[in-house]
């Protein structure tokens, strides 16, 4: 399986009247073909940032963008913004943001909805347009005839289906899914993770998977990020980070989930997230771990475990 | 969970509500065109000092059915039974002077069930003037709830705005709110549903200790069978404005009887890497438009065992061995 993606040292500042917000820092990570990353931690960590900024949908305040985000061979942290539509948006790599099913406009068809980004973008003839939008939304699971009605009349589960949809017909690398179904309800929830196994079986695409629900991101990952505070603190695959987590945040935050199928206590992490306009000295997660130690004052380095294990946490020595 | 180590104990209820109805009426001009059957035909009770959680998707009823107890929407019929008195049966003067003292409600939202307009001593002091706690002791009361919740020093957060402070601790200061009349009952509607995980299980182990401290019952409506499963001991699961299983909260979920149940409970994931290899067993279809509800069994155009005597003939909820009802022919 090629690689599709490399990220490596990406940095992300945001400009604010208090100071920067150092909403990503030394991201790090690998995608191959058909593999799916998930994304996890709590609200304001990092994740939509560390999203957005490999696809370029970032606010006017960005102070500084860098690092290296290679996207199927090709590296696109300098291009411009021209550059970067005509060669990568759409064609190698899409997103569905959080709450995309209100993001559809209610009085433009779901057909229009579908073909706007062959038309415009990869001047695709109409007839043949329609024709691939008819193809895509039976195999996201929903009728033809649907094709002719406008977002109102659909129900959340298929509105999502229909961004769903939308995201793959350009037959992208890379998805991202941006909290997908979080605003779903159970039953339609299993619908559509359903839907994006089949997906990922049958295209090859890679997802990069964000959620705060770690219960939920496992029914997709191969590999897991786990982030705080904007660092990425354990990076590891799924057998690994479910199972075993090894980063005393990752370790705090599984041990919150509860469980339906075993009856292991559940335990919370004293303490809030740090502001990151001004982040604690060091590690970023001192003030609340219980392993802290006079070392951890100092920046802790990405430490190499395994092939493709690492975590961010002086416990795991200096190699 | 303790009702079924003891299956002796002397159960005494606190509220027991009884085929309650809550149909809101869909008006086309000025006529009524029909009813959308929100709550349809409920009976359940809870126990004085245990946590009863309600679990359904949305839309099955189960917010209606708590406004219906705080008396927010009209009942259709049907009694609700608050420590022997029919709620519905006296006049608004008792309620508002009485019963609305001894329900508590925690909304989902802590930031739209606040007014972003007063300062947290101003929101803990208004229900306790409006129910004539005498003025010397609110002060006491405020400062001991909010210790209570954990928002310590309490003098740092009098005088806080709700936007001052972060999900968490506002929803801290919303179940201040409604323990400060110290009321029998708590509606907890979604309570941490809006919260992060880690900040989910601080607050509902926190709730779990005052309820047992004050000898509150609580009702914990929530679409997340993971948090009831450690936060109630009975659980009763809604589907389509009526309730299809009641049950001691570990033993439903370890054995779910009724299709639903069992459909629902499934699908739902625990943290493990073995999850994307399988695909998810679904209901097919979507739940019924409750103005027009399926005739017979609600679940029948749904359910995997349907029988011909489901598409027909209503299932009553049925007692079965073990405290447990359930709504299904299966178990006739």
């Amino acid at each position: 399986m090629s690689e599709v993606l490399r990220v490596e040292r990406l940095k992300l500042y945001y400009r604010t009247m208090s100071g920067p917000v150092k909403a990503v820092e030394d991201a790090y990570f690998t995608l191959r073909e058909k593999e799916t990353i998930a994304l996890i931690g709590e609200s304001g960590c990092g994740k939509t940032s560390l999203a957005r900024a490999i696809i370029r949908f970032l606010p006017r305040n960005v102070q500084e963008l860098s690092g290296s985000v290679v996207i199927d061979g090709v590296e696109t942290i300098n291009m411009s913004d021209a550059e970067f539509n005509e060669k990568i948006r759409w064609k190698k790599i899409t997103y569905v943001t959080q709450a995309a099913i209100s993001s559809l406009n209610p009085v433009i068809k779901v057909v229009d909805h579908l073909i706007e980004p062959l038309v415009i973008n990869f001047k695709v003839p109409k007839s043949e347009a329609v024709e691939r939008a008819r193809e895509m939304i039976k195999s996201v699971g929903i009728p033809e005839d649907f094709l002719w009605r406008y977002p109102f009349e659909l129900s959340g589960g298929m509105r999502q289906r229909v961004v769903i949809a939308l995201s793959l017909i350009t037959n992208p690398k890379i998805v991202i899914l941006d909290e997908p179904t979080s605003a779903l309800d159970v039953m339609t929830q299993a619908n559509i993770l359903n839907m994006l196994k089949e997906i990922r079986s049958k295209r090859g695409v890679s997802y990069i998977f964000i959620t705060h629900d770690i219960a939920v991101s496992s029914e997709l990952a191969d590999k897991v990020a786990v982030m705080y505070a904007g660092w990425i603190v354990e990076l590891g695959p799924a057998e690994k980070v479910y199972v075993d987590p090894l980063h005393p945040y990752s370790k705090g935050l599984l041990g919150s989930v509860p469980r339906l199928r075993s009856d292991r206590e559940v335990t919370f992490i004293p303490g809030t997230p740090p502001s990151l306009i001004n982040p604690p000295k060091g590690c970023r997660f001192r003030p609340r771990c219980k392993y802290a130690t006079p070392k951890c004052e100092e920046v802790p380095p990405i430490i190499k475990l395994g092939s493709e294990e690492y975590v961010r946490c002086w416990l795991y020595g200096e190699k | 969970m303790e009702r079924s180590e003891t299956p002796q104990e002397e159960r005494e209820e606190l509220l027991v509500v009884k085929d309650l109805r809550v149909w809101h009426p869909v008006r086309r001009l000025f006529t009524t065109v029909g009813y959308i059957r929100a709550v349809d035909g409920v009976s359940f009770s809870v126990p004085r000092g245990k946590i009863v959680a309600i679990v359904g998707e949305s839309g099955c009823g189960k917010t209606t059915l708590a406004r219906a107890i705080m008396g927010l929407v009209p009942v259709t019929s049907g009694s609700i039974i608050f420590e022997g008195k029919d709620v519905t049966k006296l006049p608004r003067t008792v309620v508002r002077r009485w019963y609305t003292r001894q329900v508590g409600l925690v909304q989902q939202d802590p930031y739209a069930a606040m007014p972003p307009f007063m300062n947290i001593k101003t929101i803990l002091e208004e229900p306790m003037k409006i129910h004539k706690v005498p003025k010397e002791e609110r002060m006491k009361r405020i400062i001991n709830m909010l210790t209570e919740v954990g928002l310590t020093p309490p003098e740092d957060f009098l005088y806080k705005y709700p936007h001052m402070l972060s999900g968490g601790q506002l929803q801290r200061v919303a179940i201040a709110r409604a323990l400060v009349l110290y009321p029998k009952l708590v509606l907890a509607d979604e309570p941490v549903s809006m919260l992060d995980a880690s900040v989910r299980i601080e607050i509902l182990s926190m709730f779990k200790e005052l309820q047992e401290k004050y000898k509150m019952s609580v009702l914990y409506i929530t679409h997340d069978f993971a948090t009831a499963k450690y936060f109630s001991s009975e659980i009763m699961v809604m589907y389509a404005g009526q309730i299809v299983e009641i049950g001691d909260t570990r033993d439903v979920i370890r054995a779910p009887k009724h299709p639903y149940t069992e459909a629902l409970i499934s699908v739902l994931p625990d943290p493990d890497p073995q999850n994307r290899f399988t695909l998810k067993k679904t209901l097919p279809g979507e739940p019924p438009n409750l103005m027009r509800p399926p005739p017979g069994c609600r679940l029948s155009p749904r359910c995997p065992y349907v029988m011909e005597r489901c598409k027909t003939q209503e299932p009553p909820l049925l007692e079965l061995p073990g405290n447990r009802k359930v709504k299904c022919w299966l178990y006739a």
